[in-house]
């Protein structure tokens, strides 16, 4: 029996040069490059728009959690969680892996927290951390990343997402109204709205962004699901008093 | 270099760096991390940059080490690696890419580590004195990996039937 014929060093340098455009094309179809693109802008340039207050006290939190102290985080554990379980939710995962992906998020941040040069945006690096720990959660990430993707960011159908809220008995009857009034929303306003509920106002545009929604999309469309809210919640008949509820 | 020249740079080095990354046996996910790291720290310091193409290799691939290291995951690929399991168990990846690439990068993870190093710098058109200087490493130990990964890879592609697959022998 004859030893196979080795390919002469030409056909290897031929093989290795198709190999390298052809197997980067196949994989640049499995990658969201502009998605990446805004999530770096948001991480780089959003930072000068941060509070200062806001980011001293993630600085110091984080400062304080490297050198052991084992209660550090637990301000901002329980300040971001809920954002960053919308956040999961919104790609349409259940509220059991949402946990999951929360509780993974805060482990992230324990592992990767020394990394992180800038502390101002730590609500913009976890709600992208959330994001992509959400995709590897689900079944097919993959085909939920272009899924995702296609919606800008942001899960378009979760019929229960919001029922989580509507039935929480520890709401007022006024803020049932208020979520139920939310549910009868278009879903892709319904999914934004619930990130930013949970987002305190400075972070809207890095969260957001990181989400990614493009940069000043937020502000107009902020005002008309607000007014839309507004108007259905004065048609609520659930809603005895609705004035200015929805304007905080 | 101005915003828009590091626009270019993301598209172009994207997923090149990624795919770098896959031949050195890092799988598609823990790539895309790396990447979006290593590229976002170059956004970072894009104005100082000299040679942002191997810049952006040598730190996506650190990134890559040290997010191992901080999830204590190293150690549990190295022992899966001393004990051959890699031959298909860091291959469930693949599925991103085409057959006949698949099996390319396939061959390339099972070179030796620093011949799969070597030959993904030089895949991505890096020459020796390049890749000696990018690694730390003299340049004739760069040639001499690189002389015994072309070979293993040569001796792959002849007993995988490869080569007659592609049209190279008949």
């Amino acid at each position: 029996m004859t030893e196979p014929l080795e390919p002469p060093d030409k056909v290897l340098d031929e093989i290795l040069n198709h190999h390298r455009a052809a197997s980067v094309a196949d994989v640049s179809k499995h990658l969201d490059l502009d998605l990446g693109m805004r999530v770096a802008r948001a991480e780089v340039n959003d930072s000068d728009a941060i509070d200062p207050i806001q980011a001293k006290r993630y600085a110091d939190v984080l400062l304080a959690a490297q050198e052991g102290s084992t209660h550090a985080l637990d301000e901002v554990i329980a300040e971001l969680s809920p954002m960053l379980w919308r956040v999961a939710r919104s790609t349409g995962l259940d509220r059991r892996s949402s946990e999951d992906v929360v509780q993974t998020t805060w482990l992230a941040l324990l592992h990767s927290m020394s990394t992180i040069d800038n502390p101002a945006v730590l609500p913009g690096w976890l709600a992208m951390t959330a994001l992509r720990e959400s995709w590897k959660s689900s079944r097919d990430g993959r085909r939920d990343y272009g899924r995702v993707k296609e919606r800008s960011g942001l899960a378009l159908d979760q019929p229960a997402l919001d029922e989580d809220a509507t039935k929480d008995e520890s709401l007022g009857p006024g803020h049932r109204a208020l979520w139920q009034s939310i549910r009868r929303l278009p879903t892709r306003w319904r999914a934004l709205i619930q990130v930013i509920a949970y987002t305190a106002p400075p972070y809207f545009d890095l969260v957001v962004t990181s989400l990614g929604v493009p940069r000043g999309a937020i502000g107009p469309h902020w005002d008309g699901y607000l007014a839309e809210v507004r108007r259905r919640l004065n048609s609520n008949p659930e809603s005895p008093n609705v004035e200015g509820r929805t304007g905080t | 270099m101005a915003e828009e020249d590091f626009e270019r740079f993301w598209q172009d080095q994207f997923t090149e760096v990624v795919v770098f990354l896959m031949r050195q046996r890092i799988r598609f996910a823990d790539a895309e991390d790396a990447v979006q790291e290593a590229m976002t720290a170059a956004y970072k310091s894009w104005s100082t940059l000299r040679n942002p193409h191997a810049w952006v290799r040598v730190v996506a691939k650190r990134e890559f080490q040290q997010a191992t290291t901080r999830l204590h995951k190293q150690r549990a690929r190295e022992h899966a690696v001393a004990h051959g399991a890699d031959t298909g168990v860091f291959d469930d990846d693949l599925g991103v890419l085409r057959q006949d690439q698949q099996a390319i990068v396939s061959l390339l993870r099972r070179l030796p580590h620093r011949q799969r190093e070597v030959m993904a710098w030089h895949i991505d058109g890096f020459k020796p004195a390049e890749i000696a200087d990018h690694l730390n490493e003299r340049v004739e130990t760069v040639r001499s990996n690189l002389r015994h990964a072309r070979q293993a890879l040569k001796g792959h592609i002849a007993q995988d039937g490869y080569w007659n697959d592609v049209g190279g022998a008949s």
